[in-house]
């Protein structure tokens, strides 16, 4: 069977510009939730959001073209027979608020398709791609069918590319479900409020292992487990027994084919919202009982970019395996009852070679994907 | 690798239903009526009243198909038992209409009638999660948006779920409501050509109920009954003319 290895990754985030810089400030506790002065918030339940100001302008186009062009100039020597998978969950909606101001009219790319053709024009790929649309677990899922096309021999490379932009558009829902936190998010707190948005992306190169140490690549990470369930409980909340989340890490420790001891970090999704983060703490229990791993959640420092979440945490986490270390949790302080020893503010070294990372979404979709460290 | 097709379920423009109660299938472009509750599930289903349309046709379209598989039985409504059927869609405008009518509420007032019931469906996999939760399916769901609109990748991606064992029955397909009217003249040089929804049931092994056997070939081909296929609304018309009455 091939083995899958992160041959080349991208990241822009609120606080950083690449992945180095983003990882960097992630270990320095450093937030990109500052007030939201993109669109007037004063009817929503907050005016916190992690904005990258960069991608503002110009401004007559969707500020999610823009991100995007940031993430994918990073790229280089990408192969020009490499299969593409987006993942985002409203990508150009800011076209309607840009409309609604006369900045410039709807357009095609509300069309989801023409997102990765976008891309694949401008990296010059002969595989126009597909969106993959699985709300918050949309990357995990993109990154996992991604691998298993390279395993299936349908590809020997695959591009993965996600993002979200903050729009008013996405702020008002999440405001009008009451999941927006008046404060900056303190994922896994006591006192939790409910999330920041941010914007943010990532691009992640797959690939065949064989093919990638025949070019030379350099790589320290593969994909070595996977698993997608649904909760099928609700629409919008999770199931608290958190049941699809543990059906997803239970399928991706058998994939991998490791026990919870082997697993030396857990990168959640932890948004900050009340259900949410409740509902991890119990799927967590119960999947890993007395074995103490210890987790973390990038939502303090860099918001909750949907779309972009998966990719960026993914991306992140072949610096944390490289470099064993886990960055602490921005915005929290006060464990929520069962999050005692699994989040902390600190940052934690850790040496085991695999690193769990979750994300969990709208129509109780749920997504874990195992990383191994290898040497190369 | 042979997979059978047990089960077909849609919406289009002229009828909707399970596959074995029609004798053929022949979809035109048009405009779907709306769709109510008594068309699709026999008993009253409060979430299907607030659904958008567009998870209103694709929520049809996956239960006709489970159920034309014979894979929704009473004890299934009725007991707390899961299964790990997956569901794909394959969607070119995704929830469009939805989207707009959301951001009709949050125009005016500085977003103050942001309508939270109408967010909660702007979304393409919304529907996903309102059948996995009527057919007590916790396997994997989500949606793909690509430039093709013929569902053979949707096709793929079900027979990879099935090779890996991640599910034993994949429920996958297309659906696109009316083409969105407010994008206008985008839509002139759009390629959909499938309005409504249509899910086929597919598994590995032999259901009770079954059209007959497809299979891909070593260059990515596909083929019912030696017939090859090259969209899903082709494949659901052969299945409904060959089948067995």
């Amino acid at each position: 069977m091939r083995q899958v290895v992160i041959a080349q990754t991208s990241v822009v985030t609120s606080v950083g510009s690449d992945l180095t810089t983003t990882f960097q400030s992630f270990l320095n506790s450093q937030s990109g939730i500052k007030k939201n002065d993109r669109f007037n918030t004063k009817n929503y339940r907050s005016e916190y959001a992690a904005l990258i100001k960069d991608i503002e302008t110009p401004d007559n186009r969707s500020s999610f073209l823009n991100l995007t062009d940031l993430i994918i100039k990073q790229l280089n020597d990408i192969p020009d027979d490499c299969a593409l998978i987006t993942a985002t969950t409203q990508a150009c909606v800011d076209l309607f608020e840009k409309n609604e101001k006369k900045q410039c009219s709807l357009n095609k790319f509300l069309i989801p398709s023409n997102i990765p053709k976008y891309i694949a024009e401008k990296l010059n790929l002969k595989n126009k791609g597909m969106n993959i649309n699985s709300a918050c677990a949309s990357p995990t899922i993109a990154i996992i069918k991604g691998t298993q096309m390279i395993k299936n021999k349908r590809a020997n490379s695959v591009l993965i590319f996600c993002a979200d932009i903050v729009s008013e558009f996405v702020f008002s829902g999440f405001s009008a479900l009451n999941a927006l936190s008046p404060v900056p998010t303190q994922p896994f707190d006591i006192k939790r409020k409910g999330m920041s948005l941010g914007d943010g992306g990532a691009a992640i190169l797959l690939m065949n292992e064989e093919l990638a140490k025949k070019n030379s690549i350099m790589f320290n990470t593969s994909i070595a487990g996977y698993g997608i369930a649904s909760d099928a409980t609700h629409i919008t909340a999770p199931a608290q027994d958190g049941r699809g989340l543990i059906i997803a890490i239970n399928n991706a420790l058998k994939t991998a084919k490791i026990t919870p001891d082997q697993i030396g970090a857990i990168n959640t999704h932890g948004t900050g919202t009340v259900y949410n983060d409740s509902m991890e703490i119990n799927a967590l229990k119960n999947t890993f009982k007395n074995i103490k791993i210890p987790g973390n959640s990038f939502k303090g420092s860099i918001g909750h970019t949907l779309g972009g979440a998966g990719g960026i945490e993914v991306a992140v986490g072949t610096l944390m395996l490289k470099e064993h270390i886990l960055p602490g949790t921005v915005g929290f302080s006060t464990p929520e009852r069962g999050a005692e020893n699994l989040i902390s503010s600190e940052n934690v070294p850790f040496y085991k070679d695999h690193l769990l990372s979750t994300n969990s979404g709208f129509a109780g979709t749920n997504a874990a994907l195992l990383l191994k460290r290898i040497n190369c | 690798m042979d997979y059978y097709i047990s089960g077909i379920g849609f919406v289009t423009p002229e009828s909707y239903g399970c596959g074995s109660d029609w004798k053929s299938f022949n979809p035109k472009p048009g405009k779907i009526s709306p769709i109510i509750r008594k068309e699709v599930l026999d008993k009253p289903y409060k979430p299907f009243g607030r659904m958008d349309f567009f998870s209103k046709i694709g929520f049809a379209g996956t239960y006709f198909a489970f159920k034309d598989a014979g894979l929704f039985t009473q004890e299934l409504a009725e007991k707390n038992k899961t299964s790990d059927t997956a569901i794909i869609v394959s969607t070119h405008f995704r929830c469009l209409e939805t989207d707009n009518n959301y951001f009709e509420t949050i125009k005016f007032n500085n977003g103050k009638n942001a309508s939270p019931a109408l967010f909660a469906y702007a979304l393409p996999n919304a529907f996903l999660g309102e059948a996995s939760i009527f057919l007590k399916s916790t396997g994997q769901c989500f949606a793909i948006n690509e430039d093709s609109t013929n569902g053979i990748t949707a096709l793929k991606m079900a027979f990879d779920i099935l090779d890996s064992h991640e599910s034993e029955i994949v429920i996958c397909g297309l659906c696109d409501e009316n083409p969105p009217e407010f994008l206008g003249n985008l839509l002139n040089n759009s390629e959909n050509n499938f309005s409504g929804s249509l899910f086929f049931t597919i598994s590995k092994n032999k259901q009770k109920h079954n059209y007959g056997k497809i299979r891909e070939d070593e260059t990515g081909n596909f083929f019912f009954n030696q017939k090859n296929i090259k969209s899903l609304p082709d494949l659901a018309q052969v299945c409904i003319k060959n089948k067995k009455t």
